[in-house]
Order: structure tokens, then sequence, then C-alpha cells
């Protein structure tokens, strides 16, 4: 026992560094090798950071070989990220914390600036009779004022639109409206825009996130859009949908996806971009404006309206003053009418002056010239005009002469000329110094009559007019026949002339009705019946209102056929004389 | 067709508008050198039966108060530097330059040209600086905008570069 331990003492003391070489020689591996292999078998902590720098580059290769994919290790990565979350979500929202914001902040900021482009768009549009007329066709159609606002209310024509190369600068690909003018040296311009571009964002925003997406130009706006390896450059006439913006997004991220090879190893070839035309051409895009312009009728009929407004204005007042301006010259030549002067008084003309009240009433030349009593004003105050016309006037109104006598007025001297009788030519001298501006009257052409005389000529002018009359009628019969009443009624019209005149004297016209018989036969029987016939013609004479006063019936024999009226006839006789004398 | 972005760069008044001015198609005024830093004419070149587009970015000479942007540079496929040999401080602007455009299109072909040649005799850059530069494997070509000497020559040899 005590020599086995020694055996093995001296072997243990001896071998030890043999029996080290020996393993080193069998495994190669030392002591102290084992000794590190030995702590990363008992310590796991120790051995999972000695294989922590291993793993990454173990898992790429792993990848590279296909030996795993990424399919296997995405549900491993998703369940991490899940149990990250369950146990504190606040770690993995630091963790993307610094990527999320600015890209939350540039989709926010992309979606209000679209909005207020929309907005501004639509309010400068709102309150123009177009977009009130697009209000009432909402009202009686089923699309809201929204949706027609939105079909009507961008006009807007892209022009050309640029495919440039982002970091050269260099224009890759260009199509244009085919209406238009396209820009000149397109290559040139292509590569300042890429200039001004890159001068804004170097100066003005150091953040990567904040691009320069609008150049405004006159009329023009550029609208760029920009992606990892090319821009897009839309030259945009008129204002533009805010939706015009996702379009461009839409056109550089499909580039970018289908040549992003291309773009990405550029090197000056522009021919391989041909096969994104197509996409350029997408976004050139216009909205016409309505394709038959109406004709503004409205307007048109409001200045029609206005214009003839005016004329008829101006017509009117042209031709009132020149109707104003005739009654006034009618006025100034009228005689005992005098114009002292007139005004303009509230649209009103006011005429003043001085007016004979024998003179013409100023208001009938109102109708003569077409003036209303709205346009005129007369204030006359009155006097006496020596005018000779109203001298005249005043001559007739004072004299009130008979129709036969003419009165003239001649530098203040009254004439009196035809006939009349001695009554009134004793009033007239009497009277006529009453008249204001007559200084003499001369009645040396003026018949003056005696009254009887004049009766006796008015009878004898009717007297052979009427006895020239007789109607013949039958044996004990005094009745017309329809010739006779015709001639009866003429007989009729005549003593009713005779009649007409102013009797008032004392004598006066008498029709004898004269019953004319024979001595054939019984004679005085004759002359019965004769005289019951003048009664009966008279009678109906009085039937045709003749006053019978003067009528007086007699009878009278017819000596041979020579006489002058027939036998059984009535003829007639005119006697000036007093009814008793008869 | 191939269209290229060539930058020409270069220290302040060495000449860089004046050298392309009679050369190249231009639409935009002087004025976008001073406002925004650069201004953009055009030439077509033929080279080898192929028709290249040009597209010249004239940047704004970098001098203490203005910095020329990278943003103007990225993207190129050439490069001028311009350097005016009666200035020698020019080439270490344009050395400077030369970083830069490395460090920005470092795929971009660089010519540096040296201007007035026509003043030779007053030059301040020496043959030994340019044979320095030579020997760094820069092509240098010497050129003249006033009498019109190697423009024409410079902008075919970048182009036969940049296709190469």
């Amino acid at each position: 026992m005590a020599q086995s331990q020694q055996n093995t003492g001296m072997f243990g003391s001896m071998s030890e560094v043999k029996l080290n070489e020996l393993r080193k020689m069998i495994v190669g591996l030392d002591t102290e090798d084992l000794q590190r292999l030995s702590i990363f078998v008992n310590d796991p902590d120790a051995f999972s950071q000695e294989i922590s720098g291993l793993l990454p580059t173990s898992i790429k290769l792993m990848l590279e070989k296909g030996d795993i994919s990424y399919s296997v290790l995405m549900p491993v990565v998703e369940s991490a990220l899940k149990d990250s979350v369950k146990q504190n979500p606040k770690v993995l929202a630091d963790v993307l914390f610094p990527i999320m914001m600015p890209a939350i902040r540039k989709a926010v900021a992309d979606d209000l600036s679209k909005m207020i482009e929309s907005l501004n768009s639509t309010l400068e549009n709102s309150f123009s009779p177009k977009r009130l007329g697009w209000r009432f066709k909402s009202m009686f159609s089923s699309s809201s004022y929204a949706e027609i606002v939105l079909s009507n209310a961008y006009i807007f024509r892209v022009k050309q639109v640029f495919l440039i190369h982002k970091q050269s600068g260099l224009l890759l690909g260009e199509v244009s409206d085919n209406r238009s003018s396209v820009t000149k040296n397109s290559d040139m311009v292509s590569s300042m825009l890429s200039a001004i571009k890159d001068f804004v964002q170097d100066s003005f925003d150091t953040k990567q996130q904040n691009e320069l997406d609008t150049i405004k130009v006159g009329q023009f706006n550029i609208w760029i859009e920009q992606g990892p390896h090319a821009i897009l450059a839309a030259i945009v006439e008129g204002n533009a949908p805010a939706e015009y913006r996702t379009i461009l997004k839409e056109t550089i991220e499909i580039i970018h996806l289908k040549q992003s090879y291309e773009l990405e190893h550029f090197e000056g070839d522009i021919e391989v971009f041909k096969k994104s035309d197509a996409y350029l051409e997408s976004c050139v895009i216009s909205e016409q404006k309505e394709k038959k312009k109406k004709r503004p009728i409205i307007i048109m009929l409001l200045f029609a309206i206005l214009v003839g407004g005016l004329v008829f204005l101006l017509y009117n007042s042209f031709d009132s003053k020149l109707r104003i301006n005739k009654l006034e010259n009618a006025l100034r030549i009228e005689s005992g009418i005098i114009i002292t002067n007139n005004d303009n008084n509230n649209g009103k003309i006011v005429f003043e002056g001085l007016r004979d009240p024998l003179a013409s009433n100023p208001i009938k030349f109102l109708a003569i010239y077409d003036v209303d009593t709205s346009e005129v004003v007369f204030s006359f105050k009155p006097y006496i005009s020596l005018e000779d016309e109203l001298i005249l006037k005043r001559a007739y109104f004072v004299l009130e002469p008979p129709t036969s006598v003419i009165l003239s007025v001649n530098n203040h001297l009254l004439f009196a000329e035809g006939e009349a009788d001695k009554k009134w030519v004793d009033m007239a001298l009497t009277n006529y110094v009453k008249i204001i501006g007559v200084n003499s009257f001369d009645i040396t052409s003026l018949l003056v009559i005696n009254n009887n005389k004049t009766v006796k000529k008015h009878v004898n002018s009717k007297k052979l007019s009427i006895e020239s009359y007789y109607f013949v009628f039958n044996y004990n019969k005094v009745k017309l026949d329809s010739k006779q009443e015709i001639k009866f009624k003429n007989f009729i019209t005549e003593v009713n002339r005779l009649l007409d005149f102013d009797f008032s004297q004392d004598s006066i016209p008498v029709i004898v009705v004269i019953g004319h018989t024979s001595y054939k036969g019984n004679a005085v029987a004759n002359k019965t019946v004769a005289f019951e016939r003048a009664q009966q013609f008279i009678s109906l004479m009085a039937e045709a209102a003749i006053p019978i006063e003067v009528l007086v019936p007699k009878t009278d024999y017819i000596e041979d056929t020579n006489d002058e009226f027939p036998v059984r006839s009535v003829s007639f006789k005119i006697v000036y004389s007093k009814p008793e004398d008869l | 067709m191939i269209k290229k972005k060539i930058v020409m760069l270069g220290s302040f008044a060495v000449g860089k508008t004046s050298l392309v001015q009679r050369y190249v198609n231009s639409i935009f005024s002087e004025k976008y050198l001073t406002t925004i830093g650069v201004k953009i004419d055009q030439k077509i070149i033929k080279v080898s039966n192929a028709e290249v587009n040009l597209l010249l970015w004239d940047i704004h000479g970098e001098d203490d108060y203005q910095k020329i942007k990278p943003t103007y540079i990225m993207g190129s496929s050439g490069c001028f530097i311009i350097l005016d040999g009666t200035r020698k401080a020019t080439l270490d602007v344009g050395l400077k330059l030369i970083e830069t455009v490395k460090q920005t299109a470092p795929n971009s072909s660089i010519i540096i040209l040296i201007n007035k040649s026509d003043l030779k005799e007053e030059w301040d850059i020496s043959e030994d600086d340019i044979k320095n530069l030579k020997y760094k494997g820069y092509e240098v070509i010497e050129t003249s905008a006033k009498a019109n000497t190697e423009v024409e020559y410079a902008f075919k040899r970048i182009t036969q570069l940049m296709l190469n």
C-alpha cells in the first residue's frame, strides 16, 4: 500500500509533465486548453459569451448556403417581438421611435398638405357664379356638393414631365402634352432643376425627410416627387388637385420598382429608360375647361339691359328737354303770357311769369307738346295784357256781339263790321270804354238795322218756299199717302225754320192754310168741306209740333182751270201780322 | 444617346466660364453662378462615331467665403480641375478639389486644365509642378480660352476617358 502510494506519488510527480505532453500529442490540447473547455462546459454564461462572436457570422453563412432560410427565422423573430411587446412595449417603442416618428410626421404632413391644398383650391373657387351653379346642381341631383366641386374645381394641365437621375441631374426621360410648347433644352433645364433642388435642400433644410416638392414659376408650378435614385418633375399649368401628388408618388415608385438596377447603375445611357415613358405619360393629365364655351348670356343680357336703360334714360332726358323747350318757345310767343324765369326744382321745371286771365291756359299746351304735369309747374301772376289779341278777346268778353258782328283791334282801335241791331250798337258804344286797351270804337262799317225790318226780312226769305207747297186730297178725305208724307216732312222743316226766330216783338208770322174748292154743285157745301179740309190739315201740322196759334184756316174758290192750285187741295200763305189782325 | 455630367471646378477667376463660353450651348445667365453657385451648359460632342451629350456644371470658384457644395459634384462622370498658370495658389486649391471629387464621385474621370497658356512666360506653376502632377497619374492639358488652345481637345479627351 505504502509502495503503491509511493509509486503513485512518483508517477504522479514525474508523469504530470509527460502526461501533459502525451495528451497534447494525442488530442492536441494542453492542460490550459482543457481547463478553458472545462469552463465552457461547466459555465453556460461563459460559453454563451464565447460563441456570441461567432453566431452572427455563422447564421449569415448558413443563410448564404441555404442551410436555413428567412422563413425559418421569421417565426422566431416574430415570437421574440411578440414576447418583447407583451413583457415591456416601451423597449420596442424606444427602439422604433427614431424611425417611426419621422415617418409618421412625414405622412401626417403629407396628408395635411394635401388637405390644405384641396381646401385652398375649393375655397378659391367657392364664390364664383359657376360654383354657385354647382351648389344648385348639388341641390337637385344625387351628387353631393363636394363631389361636384371635385369633379369641376380643378382646371389644370400638365405640360411636361421629366424623369431626372437624382445623383447626376441627367435627364432620363421626358414626355409632354402634345398641345403644349415643350421646354427647350430639357437636358439643361433638368440639370438646373436638380441643382436648384440640391441648393434649396442644402441651404434651407438639413433634414433628409424634408424634400423640395414644389417650385412656383409664374403661372406654372413644378411638382417634384423624389425617389431614392430618380426624381419626377412635372410642369403644371393651373391648379392641379392634391390627388395629382399621389399619381406622381405612384409613378416614381413603379419606375424604381421596374428599373431599380438601371437607376442604381446608371452610366449615361438613357435608352434603357424608354420603357418608363408609359409611366411618365400617365402623369401627363389635364382637366379641360368646358368644351363649349357658353356665351355669358346673363352678363350679355344684363349689359344689354344696362345699355338699354342708359339709352332710354338719355333719350328720355333729351326728349323731355326737347319737349319742354318747345313748350317754353310756344309759351313765349303766346299773347298774354310772359315767362320771366324757369328753374329746375326737384326734377321739375318751374315756369314763372305773368299771365293775362284771358290768355290761353298754359295747361292746354302740355298736351300739345306731350309734357306731363310731373315735368313742369306753372307759377304765373295775373296781369293785363295790352296786346291787340288780348284786347280783342277782352272786347268780345265785354260786348258779347251777335254772330253777325265781327270785331277787330288795331293799335288800340276797336272795329266792328257786319250787321247789328240798334239796341246792341247802343250798348256797345256805351260799354267799349270799359275795355282796357281800347281807346276808340269804330262802327262805320257796321250796318245798324231796325228790328221789325229784320223780322220781315226773315219771314220773306222763307215765305216763297213755304207758299210753293200744296197738298191734294180725295173727296172728304185728308190723309197723306207715302209720297205726301215725305213732302209733308220737308214742309214741316221749312215751317220750323220760319218759326226759329226771336218773335219777342209785337208782330209774328202767321201761316194761313187755304182749302181750295170750286163753285161746281153746291158751292156753299163745297166751301164747308174745303174749310174742314183746311182744319184737318192744321191738325196734322199741330201733331208735327207746329204751334197752333200761328195757323189760321181759310177757304178759297177755284175760278178757272188756270188757277194756281187744283180743286180739293190745301195751300199756304205767310202773313206777317198781329194775330188779332187776322 | 449617352449623357454625361461633367463638373468644372477650380479656384475663383481661373477662367472656367471663359474656357467653355464659346464652345457650349447655354441658356442660363451668369447670375446663377453667384446665386446658387452653379450654371449648367451643354455640349454635344462626337467621339468614335458616338454622340455624347455633355452637361457641364460650371461650379462657382471656391474661395474663403463660398465652399463648393458636394451635392453638385455627385453623379458626375468627368471633372475638369482648372488652374490658373499664373497663380500657383490655384494648384493647391485644385489638389484639394481633386480630393473632394475622389470622395464624392469616386468614378469620375479627372483632367487638370492649366489655363492661360497664352501667358506662359508669366506662369507661376512650374514645369516641375506639372511633372509632379503627371507623376501622380493626373492627365494635364494646358489650355487657353483666349487663344482657343486645346479646349476642344480637352472635351474630347475627357469624353474618351469617361466612355472607357
